[in-house]
C-alpha cells in the first residue's frame, strides 16, 4: 500500500540521516579522517575562542549551502554544478561574515581573512557534491550537522592543545602553574604541523583500521 | 541560440539573483550595527591615545559625509589636546587604516593606532606591537621638509623609524601613510 512504503521510505531516509551525522561526527570526521579543510585547521587553532568562532561559522555555512544544493539537486546540470556550490557557498559564507562583524566584531577582526576562505574550505565544497547534490534534504541537513560539528571538534581540540602549551590559558583563563614557560613554538605554524601531526598519529593508533 | 543558453543558465541566473538579494537584504539590515562597532572601535582607541578624560569632537567635511574628516580632542577641562584622524594607504597585502593622534600645534605625535590591517602574520602585523607602533608615540610630526624615514637597523633619531624586521615595506607603508596624512591635515586643520 502506498502509505506503508511510504512510511519505509520515510524510515530508510531517517536512518540514512541519522548514519550520515554520526559518521560525520567520528568515523568520517573531515580533519581527523578525510584531512580536509586544512587551512583554517593551522591557522585559526591559536587560541579556543577563535577556533570555536570558525567552527560555528562552518557549521552555518555547511548546513545552509547543503540544504539549498539538495532542494536544488534535480536541477542541477552537471557541468555547471561546480558553479552552482561555488555561488551557494560565497552567498552564506558573505552573511556570515557580515554577521559576524556586526555581534561578534573582535572574533571577525581575530579571523580576519580567514573567514572569507570559508569559501574554498574543501569539507563544505566536498559535502555538497558527495551528499548534497544526491541525497534529500533531510539526509543532506543532518551530513551537514554532523560533518561540521566534527570539524567544530577538530578545530577545538587543536585549539586547546596550542593555547595551553602556547598561552598557558584556556579561552583566555590561566590554568597552568606560575612557572610555566610559554611554548612560543605553538603559536607559528610550526606548532600547528606538530600538534596535528601527534594528533594524526595518536588517533590512527587507536582508532585505525586494523 | 538564445533558447539553448537559457535552458543551460537560468538556474545560475536565477540563484544568482537571488543570493544577491539575500546578502543585499542582510547587508542593508546590518550595515548600521557595524558602523556602529566601527565607532565604538575608533572612540576606544582615541582614549589610548590622549587618555580616559579626553573628549572627542567629530569634525566633518561636509555635513552629510559619512564619517568626520578629523576630531578635535579636549580635556575634561575644555582645553584643547590635539586632533586625531584616520588615515589610509597601500600596505603589502591589503589597505592599511591608521589612526594618528597630533597635538594641539601639530609639533608632535601623539600616536598612531592601527584600524585595519591584513599584513602577513609575524612580519607586516608586527606593525600592531608596541615595539613598532610605540616609536610613533612622542615623535616629532613630520612636515613637508622633514618627513619621517625608515631605517633598516641602528638606533633612530628624531625622525626616524626603525622597520620590521622582514617587513620592510610595511614599515615603509606606514610611515608613508603618517608623513602623507599629518602633511595634509596639518593643512586642513589650520586653516
Amino acid at each position: 500500500m502506498a502509505s506503508e512504503e511510504k512510511n519505509k521510505l520515510n524510515a530508510k531516509h531517517k536512518s540514512e540521516a541519522m548514519a550520515y551525522f554520526v559518521h560525520g561526527l567520528w568515523e568520517e570526521n573531515a580533519i581527523f579522517r578525510q584531512l580536509l579543510g586544512m587551512c583554517p585547521v593551522l591557522a585559526v587553532t591559536t587560541q579556543l575562542q577563535p577556533a570555536l568562532t570558525m567552527g560555528a561559522a562552518t557549521i552555518f555555512v555547511l548546513v545552509c549551502s547543503n540544504v539549498v544544493v539538495s532542494l536544488m539537486r534535480n536541477l542541477l546540470q552537471s557541468h555547471l554544478r561546480i558553479l552552482m556550490f561555488t555561488l551557494t557557498i560565497a552567498a552564506f559564507v558573505t552573511i556570515a561574515d557580515l554577521l559576524l562583524q556586526a555581534y561578534l566584531p573582535a572574533m571577525s577582526e581575530k579571523l580576519g581573512p580567514y573567514v572569507p576562505l570559508i569559501i574554498v574550505n574543501c569539507v563544505i565544497i566536498g559535502r555538497a557534491e558527495a551528499c548534497g547534490s544526491r541525497k534529500p534534504l533531510v539526509t543532506s541537513f543532518f551530513d551537514a550537522l554532523g560533518m561540521g560539528i566534527g570539524y567544530t571538534f577538530g578545530l577545538c581540540v587543536l585549539a586547546t592543545v596550542r593555547e595551553i602549551l602556547a598561552d598557558g590559558m584556556i579561552w583566555g583563563i590561566a590554568v597552568m602553574p606560575d612557572g610555566f614557560v610559554n611554548w612560543n613554538v605553538m603559536k607559528l605554524p610550526a606548532g600547528a604541523f606538530l600538534t596535528l601531526g601527534i594528533l594524526l598519529g595518536l588517533n590512527n593508533h587507536f582508532f585505525g583500521k586494523k | 541560440m538564445l533558447g539553448r543558453f537559457i535552458k543551460q543558465s537560468w538556474l545560475v541566473l536565477v540563484t544568482a539573483l537571488v543570493f544577491g538579494l539575500l546578502v543585499a537584504i542582510v547587508d542593508g539590515a546590518l550595515q548600521e550595527t557595524i558602523e556602529r562597532r566601527a565607532r565604538e572601535k575608533v572612540y576606544s582607541k582615541l582614549k589610548v591615545l590622549f587618555g580616559k578624560n579626553s573628549i572627542p569632537e567629530e569634525i566633518r567635511g561636509k555635513e552629510t559625509d559619512k564619517k568626520p574628516l578629523y576630531y578635535v580632542m579636549k580635556d575634561d577641562s575644555q582645553a584643547l589636546m590635539g586632533y586625531a584622524f584616520e588615515a589610509t594607504g597601500s600596505g603589502f597585502a591589503d589597505k592599511i587604516v591608521l589612526l594618528i593622534g597630533v597635538d594641539a600645534k601639530f609639533e608632535k605625535v601623539r600616536g598612531i593606532d592601527v584600524l585595519k590591517t591584513s599584513e602577513t602574520p609575524g612580519f607586516g602585523d608586527k606593525m600592531k606591537d608596541e615595539s613598532f607602533k610605540g616609536q610613533f608615540t612622542d615623535s616629532q610630526a613630520p612636515a613637508a621638509g622633514n618627513k619621517l624615514a625608515v631605517i633598516k637597523a641602528g638606533s633612530p633619531a628624531q625622525l626616524q623609524i626603525l622597520s620590521i624586521t622582514g617587513a620592510t615595506i610595511t614599515s615603509e607603508a606606514v610611515v608613508k601613510i603618517v608623513n602623507d596624512a599629518v602633511i595634509a591635515m596639518r593643512e586642513v586643520i589650520k586653516k
